[in-house]
C-alpha cells in the first residue's frame, strides 16, 4: 500500500477500475463474485482525476450490495494495455 | 486568532433547534407556503446561540459524535456555527459537513418540491452554504479538505456536477465515529484522502468505540441504540448490528446535554420501545430503567421513533404502555410524541416488503395493528406521526385504496401522517433511483384524506399541547393560520385537481433536481 493513499478501512480484495466506460453491469458480475469468496469489504482504484467519471459504477455497486464496505481511491493507474478490471486479494493487514 | 483543525459545521437549516420543537424542523423540508421564505424561515429554523468563539449551544447530535471522536483522539475539532466558518478558514485543514438531507432528496423534502414545484428550504439553505465554503476554499484556504457525511451522505453520488462545483474531497457513508479518526489522520499528514468511503456493516463501531457527546445536542436528543431487527426492506437500519447503550453512556449524555442547561430532550433509536429487547419482545425491566433514568434528568422527553406492532404487544403481554405512561407523563408533560412507520394498508404489500413490521403478529393483521395500536395511543395521550409509503415497488391501485381505507380508519385519533414517495433504500435501494413515481388518481385521494387527517389533528394538537405558553404566541398564530387555509384547500379539492397539479409541477421539478 503506497504510503500517500489513507489507510482508513482494512480490506479483502483490491480492485482496480481502469476504465470508467466500462459497462457497470461488468463490475457488479466481479464484485458478486468476489463476495462468493467471503470478501465484504474492497478497496477500489479508480484513475487519477477520474473519479466522477467513475461514479456510475460506484453507484452501480452502491445499489446492488447492501453488505459491503468500500473505499475508493484515485491512483496512477496506467490504462494502456491492461484490463479494464484487475482484481488482487488483500492478506490481513495489508490494503489498510 | 483561535484555531481549529477540524471544523464541524452545517447549514442553518441543521444548525438550529426549532425553537426547542424538534417537528417545526419539519418545515425546512418544505418551500415556504402561504408565507414569505424570511418568515417561514424565523419560525422553523432561527439561529441558535452561540459562545464568543462561534461555538453552538446546541448543534446536531451526529455532529457532536464526530466532535467526541476526534477531540477524544486528541485533535482539534469543534462544531461551528456556519455564521463563523469564516474565521477558521485560513489556518483549519478541514471541514467536516453532515446532514439529513443535503439536496431534498429524501422524504419528506421530495414530496413537498414535488407537490409544489419549488425548492424545499433544507435545500436552498445547504446549496447557499456549501457554495460560500467553496468560496472560501477557492479564495483562502485551497489546500482544505471539504468532507460531507451524515445519513444524506449518498445524495453525493448522484449529484456530480455539486461534486466538482463545490470541491468535495472525500464522502463518508454509513457510521463514521471510528473511520472518521483515521481519515482525521490522513488528513493532518498530508497524505492523500480516499474520495469515498462506505462503511459496512462488518465495520461498524462497537459500542466502547462510540464516543459520548461533549457539547449540548439540538433539543437534548440523545441515542439509546443502533440498529433494528424488523428487516424492512425499504430501511436502511435494519441491516446494521443491533447495539443497545449501557444506561451509564446514556447517563452520560444527558449529563452533557442538563449540565449545557438542556431540560428537555428526544430519545433516538429506530424503535425506542424495543430497548434491550431481545428479538422483538420488549424488555420491560430495561425500560421502565430508561424512563426513570432520563426523567431523573429531563422535564420532559418524546421518543424519536417507536414501531406500532412493538407499542401494541407490548401492552397486550405486559401492560408496557400504560407503565411507560405513567412514568413520563407527569405535571411537567402532559403528552409524548413519535414517529412510526404505517407505509400501507395493504395486507398484501405489508407481507411482501415489511413481513417483519407487524411481529409477532402476522403481517395480514397489519392494518388491525396499526388501527389497534392508534387507538391505545390516543387513550395513553401518546402522539404519533404516521408515515406512510406511495410507489413502493410491486404496488398496485388497490393497494392504495386499502390505504386510503385505514387513513379513514384513523381519523377519530390524535396523530399526524406524512406521505413519502418511495425512495430506495436498504435492500430495495437498487430499485428505479429518482424517477419520480407516476401519480394516479388513487395516490391523488391518498393524499388528500392524508391532508384532510393531518390538517385537523395539527390544529387540535398546535393548539391543545404542542405550543404553549406565551412566547411560542407568534409563531403558533402563524402557524394556526397556515393549518387552517390547508385544511379549506383539503375539504374543497378534488383527487382530479392534485393529479393535474402534480404533472404540471413535476416537469418543472425535474430540470432543478438534476446536478
Amino acid at each position: 500500500m503506497p504510503q500517500d493513499v489513507a489507510s482508513v478501512l482494512h480490506h479483502d480484495y483490491e480492485v482496480t477500475i481502469t476504465d470508467c466506460n466500462i459497462n457497470p453491469r461488468d463490475v457488479v458480475d466481479v464484485f458478486h463474485n468476489l463476495l462468493k469468496e467471503k470478501g465484504t469489504r474492497f478497496l477500489v482504484k479508480v484513475p487519477k482525476g477520474r473519479f466522477v467519471d467513475c461514479l456510475n459504477i460506484i453507484k452501480r455497486i452502491h445499489s446492488t450490495f447492501i453488505f459491503i464496505s468500500l473505499t475508493v481511491i484515485e491512483d496512477s493507474v496506467d490504462a494502456v494495455g491492461v484490463e479494464p478490471i484487475i482484481v488482487k486479494p488483500l492478506k490481513e493487514g495489508e490494503g489498510g | 486568532m483561535r484555531k481549529v483543525d477540524f471544523i464541524i459545521t452545517t447549514d442553518r437549516s441543521m444548525m438550529t433547534n426549532h425553537r426547542g420543537k424538534e417537528f417545526l424542523g419539519f418545515m425546512t423540508t418544505s418551500p415556504p407556503i402561504g408565507m414569505p421564505e424570511n418568515l417561514w424561515r424565523w419560525i422553523a429554523a432561527p439561529k441558535v446561540p452561540v459562545d464568543e468563539w462561534g461555538r453552538p449551544r446546541q448543534a446536531p447530535y451526529g455532529l457532536r459524535k464526530i466532535e467526541a471522536a476526534l477531540q477524544d483522539a486528541g485533535f482539534s475539532a469543534e462544531v461551528i456555527d456556519p455564521d463563523y466558518v469564516k474565521k477558521y478558514i485560513t489556518a483549519a485543514k478541514a471541514v467536516l459537513i453532515g446532514h439529513h438531507d443535503y439536496f431534498a432528496l429524501n422524504s419528506p423534502s421530495i414530496e413537498y418540491w414535488m407537490l409544489t414545484g419549488k425548492e424545499p428550504l433544507n435545500r436552498k439553505s445547504f446549496l447557499s452554504f456549501i457554495e460560500t465554503v467553496a468560496y472560501y476554499k477557492r479564495k483562502y484556504n485551497p489546500k482544505l479538505k471539504i468532507v460531507v457525511g451524515g445519513p444524506a451522505a449518498w445524495q453525493w453520488l448522484y449529484s456530480p456536477t455539486y461534486l466538482e462545483k463545490f470541491m468535495v474531497d472525500t464522502i463518508v457513508e454509513g457510521e463514521a465515529d471510528r473511520v472518521i479518526v483515521d481519515l482525521a489522520r490522513a488528513i493532518a499528514e498530508g497524505r492523500k484522502t480516499p474520495r469515498y468511503i462506505l462503511v459496512g456493516p462488518r465495520d461498524v463501531p462497537g459500542l466502547d468505540e462510540i464516543p459520548v457527546i461533549k457539547g449540548a445536542s439540538v433539543n437534548g436528543l440523545i441515542e439509546i441504540m443502533r440498529g433494528c431487527p424488523r428487516g424492512c426492506s425499504f430501511c436502511s437500519v435494519t441491516y446494521k448490528a443491533i447495539r443497545y447503550y449501557p444506561l451509564s453512556k446514556i447517563e452520560a449524555e444527558l449529563k452533557v446535554n442538563t449540565s449545557n442547561g438542556v431540560k428537555g430532550g428526544v430519545l433516538h433509536s429506530d424503535d425506542v420501545p424495543l430497548y434491550g429487547a431481545r428479538g422483538v419482545t420488549p424488555n420491560v425491566d430495561a425500560l421502565e430503567r430508561l424512563h426513570r433514568l432520563v426523567k431523573r434528568y429531563y422535564r420532559d422527553f418524546t421518543w424519536s421513533h417507536a414501531a406500532l406492532a412493538t407499542i401494541l404487544y407490548g401492552e397486550e403481554r405486559f401492560k408496557l404502555l400504560s407503565r411507560l405512561a405513567d412514568l413520563i407523563l407527569d405535571e411537567n408533560q402532559e403528552y409524548m410524541g413519535f414517529q412510526t412507520g404505517i407505509e400501507t394498508g395493504s395486507k398484501r404489500l405489508a407481507r411482501r416488503i415489511m413481513p417483519g413490521k407487524s411481529a409477532p403478529y402476522p403481517p395480514e393483521d397489519w392494518p388491525e395493528v396499526v388501527v389497534e395500536a392508534f387507538k391505545l395511543l390516543h387513550e395513553k395521550l401518546f402522539i404519533p406521526a404516521g408515515t406512510i409509503i406511495l410507489g413502493l415497488p410491486g404496488e398496485t391501485p388497490d393497494d392504495v385504496v386499502k390505504t386510503i381505507e385505514l387513513v379513514e380508519e384513523l381519523r377519530p385519533y390524535r396523530s399526524l401522517i406524512v406521505p413519502m414517495f418511495f425512495v430506495p433504500l436498504g435492500s430495495l435501494r437498487g430499485e428505479g433511483w429518482f424517477k419520480p413515481i407516476k401519480m394516479t388518481i388513487e395516490h391523488a385521494e391518498l393524499l388528500r384524506e392524508v391532508m384532510r387527517h393531518t390538517a385537523y389533528w395539527s390544529k387540535d394538537i398546535i393548539s391543545r399541547v404542542y405550543m404553549k405558553g406565551i412566547k411560542y404566541t407568534p409563531a403558533k398564530i402563524l402557524l394556526i393560520r397556515f393549518i387552517s387555509r390547508v385544511e379549506k384547500i383539503a375539504e374543497a379539492i378534488k383527487p382530479e385537481d392534485i393529479l393535474y397539479h402534480v404533472e404540471n409541477v413535476t416537469g418543472r421539478q425535474a430540470i432543478t433536481m438534476t446536478a
